[in-house]
């Protein structure tokens, strides 16, 4: 993965690390040889300013020529007369040998040393400096006038981390805005007027797309709505022509016939239903919450699917974990859409469910909120079906009946929309499905 | 007993207006809202079963216009509309029930019944479903034509039950609707009531809808 972040930090840190080093190194040298030649004029001058009655001071006075810093003492000086006698000597060694005129360096015992020797009227002078202590004060020199720049150095790293932390914040503000939004949130972006201009044509971009996709399933769904709408006045004018005709005898054919044109025709009708059901939920993207009793709309489904299932001689029946019968089940959701939710699994269960099971729909409280199960004694769903069962117009192999295979697609975008789980699988006791519709938020009574 | 459709879809128009002449009713069509409104001009209509999407005029305008200029016939309303809000629109507007589409031609003539004997205060009908039967103006309760021997509270409770019969009630609404305020009803009382009605009626004739409450058998 390339990052604009890591690219940046990389890239200044190791050039500033790189330009730091080269320029550190060419400061040091030319400090080191400035130094030098500041050394040698020094020495120069040394020679030229000698007084020409120098004394000629006692040995035992004279100090080691290995200086030990001593600044005093740092230099050498050797003076001959004309007859090449050695007049001074400043320290106790032994003098070094005359060499010629001018700059030289020269090694002798171990030492090496930088020489400036001056033949005048009456005698030659030759001053010295071992290398050590001019190397010594050279490189002190050097270090002085490189810690600047050791200084600069973090600082200009803690900059730059700073200002590249501080110029990438209005694209991780973005991309965290847009983590942020439910998943099927087709709302502009609010970008606000600090977006900076680089982002703004990406921002503006984006919520165009935002704004055609909103379109376009805005189109989708009016479409369903109306296809389904218009579906239905047809649909009532053939469903009260049949029975009309039944009943008056202008229709003749077998009672198993005009059954199963009617079960076939109901089923047309429930899926233009269901369709119509499905493009209002996607209509609704976010859901309102209102304190309701969980325990009231139950009962309401149970009672409203109570007929279905004692034609199919199936008992249908409402339990709770925790018997309490105090207890309203009180969440916050949109009592319409959830109504349609329980309406829709119980459904199933009974439709999945052959004559004579049992149908349990269950509350239960647990920490992550309220929850409502519905349990089945059917023959639950073949386990590599289990992920497609949300799927639109998705039918089981198994599949009987009058299913539009649209109930769990709408069930599971209603669950969605309360921020509610919805889990579908078999049941591990006995045969049987077992769909849950778990997390719903608990509310408290108002009133 | 005059009634009006107000229809635009003719197959369906047709379909209803058979079966209600067939019923014994008297029944007009207007197809569309303008025609709606002329006709429920002349304030001869007892029963106005209103489709809202209609050309030229919405049902729920035609509604409000009728309701504004003193209209009283009662009015059901029967639309493929089946949002909320749509619903409490139309009663809002003053229908008197509301049918969505499809419906079933039974559904459609138990409505219209039962809007039209509240309409003219009829004394209070005799109740059946299937086998069973109950007189509430004469107190009598039949099973298949023998007379049931019920004490005043089994006699309510299956009143209440036989006037709704697709309705489950909850014991809480049973206990209101059988005992007045202040009275001291036990835990178990409905229970109890049920039990032993269900000994004189037949245990089927009662279902037990578990968590919720009770309701009649269903009749197919």
């Amino acid at each position: 993965m390339t990052s604009i972040r890591r690219w940046l930090l990389g890239w200044l840190i190791f050039g500033l690390a790189a330009t730091s080093l080269a320029a550190g190194y060419g400061i040091f040298h030319t400090a080191r040889r400035e130094a030098g030649e500041l050394f040698d004029y020094e020495l120069r001058t040394v020679a030229l300013s000698l007084p020409a009655n120098i004394a000629t001071a006692d040995a035992a006075e004279r100090a080691s020529h290995d200086f030990n810093g001593i600044a005093d003492d740092r230099i050498a000086i050797d003076i001959w007369d004309k007859q090449g006698k050695l007049v001074y000597h400043s320290i106790k060694e032994p003098a070094l040998p005359r060499i010629a005129e001018g700059f030289r360096s020269i090694e002798r015992d171990e030492y090496r040393w930088r020489v400036f020797g001056l033949q005048q009227p009456d005698r030659y002078i030759q001053v010295a400096q071992p290398f050590s202590v001019r190397e010594d004060l050279a490189l002190r020199l050097a270090w002085r006038t490189l810690w600047p720049l050791a200084l600069v150095v973090p600082v200009t790293i803690a900059l730059v981390l700073f200002v590249v932390a501080r110029g990438l914040a209005p694209i991780g503000g973005l991309s965290k805005a847009l983590s942020r939004r439910s998943l099927d949130s087709l709302e502009p972006l609010q970008a606000g007027a600090r977006v900076p201009v680089e982002i703004r044509p990406l921002v503006d971009a984006l919520n165009d797309l935002l704004r055609r996709l909103n379109d376009a399933s805005q189109a989708q769904r009016i479409f369903v709505a109306d296809a389904a709408h218009e579906l239905r006045t047809p649909l009532t004018a053939l469903k009260l022509q049949l029975q009309a005709a039944r009943r008056d005898g202008t229709l003749q054919g077998d009672g198993q016939t005009l059954e199963r044109l009617e079960g076939r025709l109901n089923r047309i009708i429930h899926l233009a239903h269901q369709l119509l059901a499905m493009a209002r939920e996607d209509a609704n993207r976010t859901a309102s919450a209102v304190p309701m009793s969980l325990r009231r709309l139950a009962e309401r489904s149970v009672s409203d699917l109570s007929l279905l299932a004692e034609a199919k001689r199936i008992d249908l029946g409402l339990e709770e974990r925790a018997r309490n019968s105090a207890d309203d089940y009180v969440v916050l959701g949109d009592e319409h859409s959830l109504g349609i939710l329980l309406n829709n699994l119980i459904d199933n269960a009974i439709r999945h469910t052959p004559e004579g099971g049992r149908v349990d729909v269950i509350l239960t409280r647990d920490a992550q909120g309220m929850s409502v199960e519905i349990v089945d004694t059917g023959t639950g769903i073949a386990p590599d079906e289990l992920d497609r069962v949300f799927d639109r117009f998705y039918r089981g192999t198994g599949a009987q009946g009058s299913g539009s295979g649209l109930g769990l697609a709408i069930a599971s975008s209603i669950a969605g929309r309360h921020g509610a789980t919805l889990d579908v699988r078999n049941r591990e006791d006995a045969s049987g499905l077992m769909v849950k519709v778990g997390g719903l938020t608990a509310g408290k009574v108002t009133s | 007993m005059r009634l009006l459709l107000v229809e635009d879809d003719e197959m369906i128009a047709e379909t209803v207006l058979d079966s209600m002449r067939r019923l014994g009713y008297a029944i007009d069509w207007a197809a569309d809202g303008r025609a709606a409104e002329l006709s429920l001009g002349n304030g001869v209509y007892d029963l106005v079963l209103l489709d809202l999407g209609l050309p030229k005029r919405d049902g729920i305008q035609v509604l409000n216009t009728y309701r504004k200029a003193g209209g009283a016939a009662s009015v059901i309303i029967l639309t493929a509309r089946d949002a909320v809000d749509d619903r409490v629109r139309g009663l809002d507007a003053g229908a008197d029930d509301y049918l969505m589409k499809p419906f079933d031609l039974d559904e459609l003539a138990a409505r219209v019944r039962a809007a039209l004997r509240r309409r003219t205060g009829q004394k209070q009908p005799v109740y059946t479903h299937g086998e069973l039967s109950l007189d509430p103006a004469s107190h009598e309760a039949s099973k298949a034509g023998v007379p049931l021997p019920l004490v005043p509270r089994e006699f309510a409770l299956l009143q209440v039950l036989i006037e709704e019969p697709t309705r489950v009630f909850r014991r809480a609404e049973l206990e209101e609707k059988l005992y007045g305020w202040g009275e001291e009803v036990g835990s178990n009382t409905i229970e109890v009531h049920v039990h032993s009605l269900r000994r004189k009626i037949g245990a089927e004739q009662i279902l037990t809808i578990r968590g919720v409450g009770y309701r009649l058998k269903g009749l197919e």
